[in-house]
């Protein structure tokens, strides 16, 4: 059985690292110039703290060494090499297009919470219960279309979903070139400053987990 | 960087990356979803363990 | 500190992997679902509320029902020893029928 990690451009410049249980990593070389990069599990890989590490850290080294990468989701069995070698074929033209896309990028994360008044008296009718609800929403949309309007122009592909939900607000992510990177970040310095009782929690630079195949989705 | 503490940060990162690594990227093969009005959702897996700060420091530390 | 404790508890955290929680876990994924549900039928009735397809008393039922089902997840949740961010599974696609 092996694990894949990601999906790479031939040649693959494998990192100098192990995998998930300590194994060696290798490459299935498939159609089409993309070449698997993965590890043997004979058991399987459970995804257990240790082994979503290890699947992270490797995909983070491939990144590094490679310009164009498609992180793997952590499944518990990719089955053999032909296995592995079938599965990207039958995908040929949208990983081709994929490894393209996110050519010399990385995936930036943002999550918008919103401070929360406290709460107020429940409400004392079923309308003024939805009539909460819908301001609470609006002005959800209202933060996202703001924060998020200021940053996905700055990036080559963007995802976001409003939640207004609790204090979480806005989860959203970015696909842009390393480079863009620190200008994307004062940006949203300055779009925190500009909206009220919220703050912007930026993860990354993180391998473009999210913008792997279908534009805009992650798988 | 932003207004968010240093806590809140290292939180977030945390579920970013365990969200990147098991519901985001490439799939080969089917994984078990269940499926609600149509649409797939990926379902987790009650084996997962809740990844704690050390797995952090751990990270931070190489 | 407070208002970081606020915020992190707006954080989905993940099912404990201890066998003898499983069955939390169990009842914890048919409630996010529940809530999903839930979330996606309020989401609806919102919308229908903000193009006006729907009368006062319509709205004051919808209302209704659903500040009672909220309260009945409060009381599930407490019951099991669960808090919001339990049920905060990652939604994918689902996300965007919110």
């Amino acid at each position: 059985m092996v694990h894949l990690y990601a999906l790479v451009r031939h040649p693959a410049a494998l990192p100098d690292m192990r995998g998930i249980e300590d194994a060696t990593l290798r490459t299935v070389p498939v159609d089409g110039g993309v070449e698997a990069v993965v590890s043997d599990t004979p058991n399987g890989a459970a995804p257990t703290e240790n082994a979503i590490v290890a699947h992270a850290r490797v995909v983070e080294a491939v990144a590094e060494t490679n310009s164009a990468v498609l992180p793997a989701r952590f499944t518990g069995d990719a089955g053999s090499d032909d296995d592995v070698r079938a599965g990207v074929a039958r995908r040929r033209e949208q990983i081709g297009a994929a490894l393209d896309r996110v050519e010399g990028c990385v995936e930036l994360g943002l999550r918008v919470l919103r401070h929360q008044r406290a709460a107020d008296a429940p409400a004392s009718s079923g309308r003024e219960y939805m009539q909460r609800r819908l301001e609470q929403v609006e002005q959800a949309q209202a933060v996202a279309r703001d924060v998020h309007g200021a940053l996905a122009g700055l990036a080559r592909e963007s995802t976001s979903q409003v939640v207004a939900r609790g204090e979480l607000v806005l989860t959203a992510a970015y696909l842009l070139p390393k480079s863009a990177v620190d200008e994307f970040r004062s940006t949203l310095q300055a779009a925190e400053a500009d909206a009220k009782d919220v703050t912007l929690v930026l993860t990354g630079p993180w391998p473009p987990y999210s913008f792997t195949l279908i534009e805009g989705s992650g798988g | 960087m932003t207004s968010a503490s240093p806590a809140l940060q290292q939180q977030v990162t945390l579920v970013e990356l365990v969200d990147r690594v098991l519901n985001k990227g490439v799939s080969l093969t089917g994984d078990i979803t269940l499926s609600v009005a149509g649409v797939d959702l990926v379902y987790v897996g009650l084996r997962l363990l809740l990844a704690s700060a050390s797995t952090l420091d751990r990270l931070d530390a190489e | 500190m407070d208002d970081l404790e606020r915020i992190a508890t707006a954080l989905p955290r993940r099912i404990d992997a201890d066998p003898e929680n499983v069955e939390k876990g169990l009842v914890q994924l048919v409630l996010t679902l529940v809530e999903l549900l839930r979330q996606l039928m309020e989401r609806q009735a919102l919308r229908r509320m903000e193009d006006g397809t729907l009368t006062d008393e319509e709205i004051d039922r919808l209302g209704e029902t659903f500040m009672k089902l909220e309260q009945r997840m409060e009381e599930l949740k407490q019951h099991f020893d669960l808090e919001d961010g339990d049920l905060n599974l990652n939604l994918g696609p689902l996300g965007d029928l919110l």
